[in-house]
């Protein structure tokens, strides 16, 4: 993880990352507008959500080093949420989106209280059975539509109806706007206290707790900030679809893509998911579109493959190659610290 | 001075194997008490015992009056006793700056301000121009001067040095008696410190405790002990004692 | 009534032999590397193919292709080994956890756009037909797959007991440090370990190929079944994991007899969360 421990605002790094920034916020926002086709517009879509999704996923397995291979559930959550609540009692998605937040956080609770105590892969196995099981039991629930699903109801287009027909631009901007917050959030944690005992958690348990670290509260934290991500990004999307169905939004390959595009991009980074969503996700999109039929699974091949490749010789991801591409470049011994340190020891030197 | 630490009588088993065996020992404030005793003795069991990783079946363990035998091991550093481990565990993908900051951050959520304390720390511990190397790169005798400088910026009371020596060579070892002397001058901090060296140990404690086979044989002041027909027979073994 | 019992809990003993020799393979690895290998159920679908291709382009009857399948498929463990796990030996857990899983989605997935998602089966094998007990029906087919599995599990428990390599192997499970300092080369028993358990899924995959559908997602059920069935019988037990398979059959069928099929999933997966909950060292493991 790269903080700017120089910490003053405008030195040089400092500037050209908050141009960058700028540039591609100004990218991002002008994408849809030069882009015309509405299939490329929903690539861009995807890639926001899987973004999303991954960071979510990124911060109870990535930073808190908490495997979980059930994600789904929490994507699961928001969108049967909001859509039911919009079906039965007329609410309006975002309203909806609150529920399914708070549905999610039910859930994350009981999955903490149960997984938490497990560690390694015990803890990875479980997490894998109790997302199958709420597949199996919400693909029987006739409330829920069982294996079908649910329609959402196809409303007049407004943003309080969180629909829109003529164009999926609004959908980008929304989505883009979530994505933004998500990543926000993610950053505001890595500096924070919270992510540094989440780091720490990851690192080693046993140090963390000698460090005064409650790791069973952090581990809930976590996991309770990433399921609201989570669910997020599920009210958004059956909204995207108007449909929700089990098969869909619960199974092994959802929980498995909103982990994949972490990994690859790299797991316990800031921009690891949108990296690694901004390939994956093309590469699925245009596989399926393309090959009908076995395409399905050529995709995920690659995705296969590529996980291999990466475990074996680049384990932090595309962002750990950055990085050491980056670091190739540095002096060896850090000569700002002692001018740090007369700062920080009260001397205040005269020049930079 | 007061006392800060009471072992009473504390019992530790695993499975039929009797680790610690009915042990009692105190250490008042200031101290630097040696805890020291052939392999297998259950030195870093009772560390085990005192910082709730692993709480004895009996007995009872006071800090100051606080009853801490059934405590987690984050309260019990929460309240101020810091312990290092006997297999170094550093948080191998943060660098040393990081590590320590993580500790300063028990005291104060506030991030920036644990940085400076750590920063401060790391000059302090001679690891300043390692402080963006990820902790897992450093030498071994770095990462126990990191752990070491962990505790400390959680201002603990009491200090846990579990066989800080080992695997070092000569002058790594002179390097960090001198930095455990420079601590204990620099600040109000009270040392039980592990060692399976006798050598080490005796120039730096005020008194010592001798285990074996989880059981206390002898306690005292180095002196005493180092004359102590029990604990040299236990370090050197039935021939060595009768040959004298 | 009882009838419909005795024979679920026939069925269920005679699928549970082969999750139990899936089981043992997984149990085995984990005892040695501490890996769980996520890519053990797409083995035992690669074994079912291999045995299926055999028959389908070569005539030769599955009976006569398992041992093939099991040395080719030892051959494949001892590939993975070398190719992919020696290098993340030692990673996060992330990296381990990753490393078998993206083998096992590049599998699964490979076998589905080379053969697509079509469900096959041998026409007329040389092992078919139903053994009438009574009131109970046995199928041919699975019974000789329980021998199978007992026998080739026998010559497993003859080799880990009696022969030295096979000592030499049980101690590697049971402390590595320790066997590496008794001159045990670690590094061979992992190879081994990769090529027997993965022998073992190609043998159990042969004989599946007679009588159980073949197609790309097979694994992941047999996979699931052998987590809990380790789980079970503690990881790392070998006996544990074999007789756990045996238990996991019978409670499968019998919940899918008793209630509705869809709940027998849940039952079982019910049963690997108690057991990791309350009981971590597996019904078989000790304290």
């Amino acid at each position: 993880m790269k903080v700017d421990t120089a910490g003053v605002g405008f030195s040089k790094t400092a500037c050209y990352k908050w141009a960058g920034g700028i540039l591609i916020t100004i990218v991002l926002a002008g994408i849809p507008l030069v882009i015309e086709k509405p299939f490329a517009t929903h690539v861009l879509i995807m890639i926001l959500m899987y973004a999303s999704l991954g960071q979510s996923w990124n911060i109870i397995s990535g930073y808190a080093g908490q495997v979980s291979l059930g994600h789904a559930v929490f994507f699961g959550a928001g969108a049967y949420t909001s859509s039911v609540l919009l079906i039965k009692l007329g609410i309006t998605p975002w309203a909806g989106m609150i529920g399914g937040i708070l549905v999610s956080l039910i859930i994350a609770v009981v999955i903490g209280a149960i997984c938490f105590k497990l560690k390694g892969h015990y803890f990875v196995i479980a997490t894998l059975v109790i997302a199958e099981i709420v597949l199996i039991v919400v693909s029987n629930m006739q409330f829920l539509g069982g294996a079908a699903g649910i329609w959402i109801p196809v409303l007049p287009a407004s943003i309080l109806n969180l629909e829109f027909h003529a164009s999926k631009v609004p959908y980008y901007y929304i989505f883009l706007l979530f994505t933004a917050l998500t990543f926000a959030l993610t950053w505001w944690l890595e500096r924070s206290r919270t992510g540094y005992y989440f780091q720490a958690i990851k690192a080693d348990p046993d140090a963390a707790q000698a460090l005064a670290i409650n790791i069973a509260r952090y581990k809930m934290i976590a996991l309770a900030i990433s399921s609201a991500l989570a669910a997020i990004q599920g009210t958004l999307y059956a909204q995207y679809v108007l449909i929700v169905d089990p098969y869909s939004v619960l199974v092994l390959k959802m929980s498995l893509m909103m982990a994949l595009v972490t990994v690859l991009g790299g797991a316990g980074t800031l921009w690891g998911p949108l990296v690694g969503s901004a390939i994956l996700i093309p590469i699925s999109e245009y596989s399926r579109s393309w090959l009908s039929g076995g395409g399905k699974a050529l995709d995920l091949m690659i995705y296969g493959a590529l996980i291999i490749a990466f475990a074996v010789y680049q384990p932090n991801g595309i962002m750990g190659l950055w990085d050491r591409f980056r670091r190739g470049k540095k002096p060896a011994v850090n000569r700002c610290r002692s001018e740090e340190l007369k700062v920080v020891n009260g001397h205040n030197t005269a020049g930079k | 001075m007061g006392i800060i630490l009471q072992v009473n009588n504390i019992t530790k088993k695993y499975g039929g194997l009797i680790a610690v065996n009915d042990l009692s020992f105190h250490m008042e404030e200031g101290e630097i008490v040696g805890l020291i005793g052939p392999n297998g003795a259950g030195k870093t069991t009772v560390f085990g015992c005192i910082s709730g990783f692993s709480p004895p079946e009996a007995g009872s363990i006071k800090f100051f009056d606080h009853d801490i035998t059934r405590l987690s091991p984050y309260r019990i550093a929460q309240i101020g006793i810091a312990r290092t481990f006997q297999i170094v565990k550093p948080l191998r993908h943060m660098s040393v700056l990081d590590n320590i900051s993580v500790g300063a951050m028990a005291l104060n959520s506030n991030v920036n301000l644990a940085k400076k304390k750590a920063l401060k720390l790391a000059q302090f511990g001679g690891l300043i121009n390692k402080a963006d190397m990820p902790a897992e790169l450093l030498t071994l005798s770095d990462k126990k001067r990191l752990e070491i400088l962990r505790c400390l910026a959680m201002n603990p009371k009491l200090l846990l040095l579990d066989e800080t020596m080992a695997g070092l060579n000569p002058i790594e070892r002179q390097e960090a008696l001198y930095f455990i002397k420079s601590i204990k001058a620099s600040m109000n901090v009270t040392i039980l410190m592990i060692e399976h060296i006798m050598d080490i140990v005796m120039p730096i404690s005020n008194r010592v405790v001798v285990l074996e086979y989880g059981t206390k044989i002898a306690e005292g002041s180095p002196n005493e002990i180092s004359k102590d027909q029990t604990v040299i027979k236990a370090y050197l073994g039935e021939s060595y004692h009768a040959a004298n | 009534m009882e009838i419909i019992i005795i024979q679920s809990i026939i069925t269920g003993m005679m699928i549970g032999f082969i999750y139990a020799l899936v089981s043992v393979g997984l149990s085995l690895l984990y005892g040695i590397m501490d890996i769980i290998n996520f890519a053990h159920g797409e083995m035992l679908m690669v074994g079912m193919f291999a045995s299926y291709w055999l028959w389908a382009l070569g005539g030769v009857d599955p009976l006569y292709s398992i041992p093939l399948v099991g040395g080719v498929l030892a051959l494949l463990g001892v590939l993975v080994y070398k190719g992919i796990i020696r290098q993340i030996y030692g990673s996060s857990m992330l990296t381990q956890v990753f490393a078998t899983f993206g083998l096992s989605i590049f599998l699964s997935s490979s076998a589905q756009f080379l053969f697509t998602p079509n469900v096959r089966a041998v026409k007329d094998p040389l092992i078919g037909g139903n053994l009438r007990l009574g009131e109970v029906f046995i199928s041919i087919p699975e019974l000789f797959a329980v021998v199978m599995s007992a026998g080739t599990f026998a010559l497993l428990y003859w080799f880990l007991e009696k022969t030295a390599t096979g000592r030499a192997l049980r101690a590697t499970s049971e402390n590595r440090n320790a066997a590496s300092l008794m001159g045990i080369n670690t590094e061979r028993m992992y190879y081994l370990g990769w090529a027997i358990s993965i022998g073992l899924v190609g043998i159990a995959g042969g004989v599946l190929a007679s009588y159980y559908y073949v197609f790309p997602g097979v694994g992941g059920t047999f996979a699931l079944m052998a987590y809990v069935a380790v789980a079970l019988g503690g990881f790392g037990n070998v006996m544990g994991a074999f007789v756990g398979g045996i238990v996991i059959g019978i409670v499968e069928n019998v919940t899918g007899v008793l209630f509705l099929p869809v709940y027998k999933y849940i039952g079982i997966f019910l049963v690997y969360l108690l057991v990791v909950l309350l009981r971590p060292q597996g019904i078989l493991g000790k304290s």
